[in-house]
C-alpha cells in the first residue's frame, strides 16, 4: 500500500528519536498481557508508527470493527468513521465526504484501495456502485479528514481514505460466507494457499441489493446485481517484498423504463485492474517502493453517460535513513485515457482525451527536541489543465507527555480541473444549457488544523480536532447559458472528535460528533443564478453524533449497536434523522459464526439525501449472515 | 464575522485541550512487532507451568528456542538478560534441528518455516515444548500459541489441547485475552 497511514503517522509522527532497543524492551517488560495486546507494533513500514504519534485527524476502522458492524459494502463501513459524512443516495449509491462539500458526485476525497486509486482523476469523483471489496480481506481502512495533498497529490483536500487488504499469508484457508435478508443477499468465497516464500488468495463476491421506494411508495428502477473476482499474491524474504493483485467486476441495475422515446437502459458497469508492488529494504536502512498498476473501467448510463477509462500508474518512493532528519521522497506518473459517449442528461466535448499526470514530493520529519516534531513536505504535481501545482505543508507536533500528543497543521491543497469541468455538456443533446467552462482552474484550499489526541487511561483514549478550510476558486456557473467557471468562495471550519471507553473487557463504547460549519458566497462579479445553496456543490448536515457499543456476552455470543443522529440537509431539505443498527452473532465453534443484523430498526423508512419527489427511503430490514472458515 | 466564528471554534477547541487532564501511563512510542513478540516469549515463561519433566536436571536453564530464521535480533537476548524462572536462568538459542528443538522450554518458529512445521511438530510431540509461531494457520496445526499480527497490534490464538497434551498448564491470565482454537481434524497428527 502506497503511502499508507502508518508510512503517514512516521512522517509525522513524534517519539523520542531513536529509542534505545533496550529502553523499549524493558518498558515493554512492564506492560500486562492485555497492555501489551493493545499495542500498535510497526509491521507495515520501517517509518510506521503508533497511530497516536500522528498528528494528524485519523481514524482507523480495523477488520475488527468492520466485522462486528455486519457492514456488506463499502459505503456502509465508510459510515464508521466518525470523520466522515455518508449519505445514502439510493440502493448502491452514496454521497460521502468529509469536512463539507457533500454530493452525489463529491469530488474532495480521495480514495484508494490497496494504493490503486478507485477516485477517477478524469472525471473527479468516486462511483461508489462500482467499488467492491471482500470485506473478510481487508485489514483495515485508515480515514484521514483533512488534506493529504503534500504526500497523496491533488484532490486530497477533504481528507484521504485508505483501504487496506491484508496481506495473502494472512488470509490463507478456505472462507465461505452468505447473507440473506428483505432488501439485500449476496455470498462471498476465499481461498488462500501458501507457496514457497509467499502465500495467495483468490476470492469471489456476488451481491444483489433490492430496489428503493420513493416517500409516495411508488418504485425506484435502483434494484443492483454485481460480482467480483480477484486475487493477491505476497511473496518475498528478508529484504525483497512483492504483492501482485488483481480485481475484475462487473453489475448491473434493472432496466429503468423510458423518458419520452427515450428508453433508460439498465446501468452497467465492469473494470478490471492489475497491480505490482515491490519493496527492498535497503542495507543501509532505506526503503524503497515501486507500484504500478493498469486500471480499466467501464460505465453504461444511458442517463448521465457511458465512460470507457483506462489509467496506467508508475510510482516511486524512497525513505531514507535517518534520526534527526527523516526524509521521504518520491515520484509518479500517471496516464489516463477516457471515450466518453453521451447519456440523456450530458455529453462531453471532445469525447475522447488523453490526460497525464506526472509528480515529484519530498518530505523531511525533523526532530527539533525530544518530543517536539516538525514536519515540511512539498508536492508538485503537474497535469494538463493547469501546468503545475504547488502542495505544501507544515506539521507540527508535541508529545507533551507520554500520553498526549497536541498537533497543529498548515497546508494548501487543490482539487484539479477534471473533463467534468472542462468538457461537460447539459443536456446530451442540443441547445445546452451547461458547458464546461474552457477556463476552468484549480479550486482551492488552504487549511489550518489543530488536534490534540489523548490516553489518560489505558480504558479511554480521545482524539479532537479544529479545522478551518479556506476556500477560493470553488466550481460556480454563469448566468445561462452556464458556463463552469471558479466564483465560489468562503469558509468552512469544525470540529472533529471521537473517543472510546472500555471499561471492562467485554464492553466498549465509541462515540464521535462531527460538526461542519459553512460560510460560502459567490464573488462579487459573479453571475451565478443559482447561489452556494445548491446540492450540486454541497448538501451537508451541521452535525453527526455516532455512539457504538459493543458487548462480549458468555457462550460467545457479541451484540453490536451502532447509533448515529445526522442533523436536517439544507438544500433540497432532508430531515435530521436517528438510526439504529443492531448485530447479534453467535460464534458456534471457532470457525462457524451465525448473525443476525437489523438495520435502521427505529423507524420503517428514512431518506437521506436528495430532493422529496425523486428521493429514495431506506426501510427497517433484517438479514442474517453466516460466515464459515476451513 | 465568519473569521470571528472560525476564531470562537478554535479558542474553544484549545480550551477543550487544555483542560483535558492526564495521567503518566505506560504507554511505550512504537515498538516494533518483533519487539512486542520477544516480550510475549518472556512472558509465557510467567505464564505456563512446566512439569519437572521438562527439564534434563535441577539446575538445567530455562531455554528459549529460536527455530530456523530468527526475526528478533539482538531484542530477545535484551528481553531474557538477567531473568530467570523458578531460580533458572533463561537463555535463548537459536536452533536448526528438531532433536535440538526438543530441548527448550519454548520454542518460537517463525512464519517462513511453513515447509519444516509439520515434521517438527511430530518430532515435538510428548515432549513438554510451548510452541510459539507466527505462521498463518499454526495454531490449528498444533502449535500452541498462535501471534497474530492484526490491525497492528498482536494478539494471541492458544491451542489449549495441544498445550495440554504436552503436560503444560497455560494460565487464566493468558487464556482470558486470547482466542481458543482447536486443532483442525484430519489433518496433521
Amino acid at each position: 500500500m502506497k503511502r499508507t497511514v502508518l508510512l503517514l503517522a512516521g512522517c509525522w509522527g513524534v517519539v523520542p528519536a531513536a529509542m534505545a532497543a533496550h529502553d523499549t524492551v524493558s518498558a515493554l517488560k512492564e506492560l500486562s498481557v492485555d497492555q501489551l495486546l493493545d499495542m500498535q507494533v510497526t509491521s507495515v513500514s520501517k517509518r510506521a508508527e503508533s497511530l497516536s504519534d500522528a498528528a494528524a485527524s485519523i481514524y482507523v476502522i480495523t477488520q475488527e470493527a468492520l466485522r462486528r458492524s455486519g457492514v456488506t459494502t463499502l459505503p456502509e463501513a465508510l459510515r464508521l468513521a466518525p470523520n466522515l459524512q455518508v449519505a445514502r443516495a439510493d440502493s448502491v449509491q452514496y454521497a460521502i465526504s468529509a469536512r463539507g462539500f457533500n454530493n452525489a458526485i463529491g469530488n474532495k476525497l480521495l480514495v484508494l484501495i490497496d494504493g490503486r486509486t478507485v477516485y477517477t482523476p478524469l472525471f473527479s469523483g468516486v462511483f461508489w456502485d462500482q467499488q467492491e471489496v471482500m470485506m473478510q480481506d481487508v485489514d483495515r481502512i485508515e480515514v484521514i479528514s483533512g488534506p493529504g495533498a503534500a504526500l497523496w497529490g491533488a484532490n486530497a483536500v477533504n481528507g484521504v481514505i485508505n483501504v487496506i487488504t491484508r496481506s495473502a499469508a494472512d488470509t490463507t484457508g478456505a472462507l465461505v460466507s452468505a447473507l440473506a435478508g428483505e432488501n439485500e443477499r449476496g455470498a462471498a468465497l476465499r481461498y488462500g494457499t501458501s507457496f514457497g516464500s509467499g502465500a495467495i488468495r483468490f476470492y469471489a463476491k456476488y451481491s444483489e441489493f433490492d430496489h428503493t421506494l420513493r416517500g409516495n411508495n411508488a418504485e425506484l428502477a435502483d434494484d443492483w446485481n454485481r460480482g467480483q473476482v480477484g486475487f493477491r499474491a505476497d511473496w518475498g524474504g528478508e529484504q525483497n517484498s512483492f504483492t501482485v493483485q488483481g480485481d475484475a467486476y462487473q453489475g448491473d441495475s434493472e432496466s429503468r423504463g423510458f423518458i419520452g422515446p427515450i428508453e433508460l437502459t439498465a446501468i452497467d458497469v465492469s473494470g478490471a485492474n492489475l497491480l505490482g508492488r515491490w519493496r527492498r529494504d535497503m542495507t543501509g536502512g532505506g526503503q524503497l517502493q515501486v507500484q504500478a498498476y493498469v486500471d480499466h473501467s467501464k460505465r453504461d448510463d444511458a442517463l448521465f453517460y457511458r465512460p470507457t477509462a483506462d489509467i496506467v500508474d508508475f510510482d516511486l518512493q524512497y525513505a531514507m535513513p535517518g534520526t534527526t532528519h527523516k526524509v521521504l521522497w518520491g515520484a509518479g506518473y500517471r496516464w489516463g485515457r477516457d471515450e466518453i459517449d453521451p447519456g440523456f442528461v450530458t455529453v462531453f466535448v471532445p469525447d475522447s482525451r488523453t490526460l497525464a499526470w506526472g509528480n515529484l514530493f519530498v518530505q523531511d520529519e525533523i526532530q527539533l527536541r525530544e518530543g517536539l516534531k516538525a514536519t515540511l513536505g512539498l508536492k508538485l504535481e503537474s497535469n494538463d489543465y493547469t501546468d503545475i501545482e504547488v502542495l505544501p505543508n507544515a506539521r507540527l507536533a508535541w508529545k507533551f507527555s507520554e500520553n498526549q500528543l497536541l498537533w497543529g497543521s498548515l497546508s494548501r491543497a487543490v482539487r484539479a480541473p477534471a473533463r467534468y469541468d472542462r468538457d461537460v455538456r447539459f443536456p446530451g443533446f442540443p441547445p445546452f444549457f451547461v458547458v464546461g467552462g474552457p477556463n476552468f482552474v484549480s479550486e482551492v484550499a488552504n487549511v489550518i488544523e489543530v488536534g490534540y489526541r489523548a490516553q489518560p487511561i489505558r480504558q479511554l483514549s480521545y482524539s479532537m480536532t479544529a479545522f478551518v478550510h479556506f476556500w477560493d476558486k470553488v466550481r460556480s456557473g454563469t448566468a445561462l447559458p452556464v458556463e463552469l467557471e471558479n466564483k465560489i468562495k468562503g469558509e468552512i471550519h469544525g470540529l472533529e472528535a471521537w473517543a472510546e471507553y472500555r471499561p471492562f473487557d467485554f464492553w466498549s463504547l465509541s462515540g464521535g460528533v462531527n460538526i461542519v460549519k459553512e460560510d460560502l458566497r459567490l464573488e462579487r462579479d459573479s453571475t451565478d443564478p443559482v447561489g452556494v445553496n445548491n446540492d450540486t456543490l454541497r448538501n451537508d448536515p451541521d452535525y453527526i453524533w455516532t455512539l457504538h457499543s459493543r458487548f462480549d456476552l458468555p457462550r460467545d455470543i457479541k451484540l453490536d449497536l451502532q447509533w448515529r443522529r445526522v442533523a436536517e440537509l439544507p438544500a433540497p431539505v432532508v430531515p435530521a434523522y436517528s438510526e439504529l443498527d443492531l448485530r447479534f452473532a453467535w460464534l458456534f465453534t471457532e470457525k462457524l459464526e451465525f448473525s443476525i443484523v437489523g438495520r435502521n430498526l427505529l423507524h420503517d423508512r428514512h431518506p437521506e439525501y436528495g430532493s422529496e419527489f425523486s428521493r429514495s427511503e431506506y426501510e427497517r430490514n433484517f438479514f442474517g449472515q453466516v460466515r464459515w472458515q476451513f | 464575522m465568519a473569521i470571528l466564528k472560525v476564531m470562537r471554534n478554535l479558542l474553544l477547541a484549545a480550551l477543550l485541550l487544555a483542560s483535558a487532564l492526564a495521567s503518566p501511563s505506560m504507554a511505550v512510542a512504537a515498538p516494533s512487532e518483533y519487539q512486542v513478540k520477544a516480550v510475549f516469549l518472556f512472558n509465557f515463561s510467567r505464564f505456563v507451568e512446566w512439569p519437572a519433566s521438562a527439564f534434563p536436571n535441577a539446575s538445567a536453564p530455562f531455554v528459549v528456542g529460536v527455530f530456523g530464521h530468527d526475526p528478533f535480533g539482538a531484542d530477545l537476548d535484551e528481553v531474557v538478560k538477567g531473568e530467570s524462572v523458578n531460580g533458572r536462568p533463561l537463555v535463548v538459542r537459536r536452533v536448526q534441528s528438531a532433536a535440538e528443538a526438543a530441548d527448550c522450554q519454548i520454542l518460537f518458529i517463525h512464519q517462513s518455516e511453513d515447509k519444516r512445521l509439520d515434521e517438527l511438530l511430530s518430532a515435538l510431540d510428548h515432549r513438554s515444548t510451548l510452541t510459539v509461531s507466527d505462521l498463518p494457520g499454526a495454531a490449528q496445526r498444533g502449535v500452541m500459541i498462535r501471534l497474530v499480527t492484526e490491525a497492528g497490534r498482536v494478539r494471541l490464538r492458544i491451542n489449549v489441547e495441544s498445550a495440554r497434551a504436552a503436560d503444560l498448564t497455560i494460565s487464566s491470565n493468558l487464556l482470558r485475552s486470547a482466542e481458543i482454537v482447536k486443532t483442525k481434524s484430519g489433518e496433521g497428527r
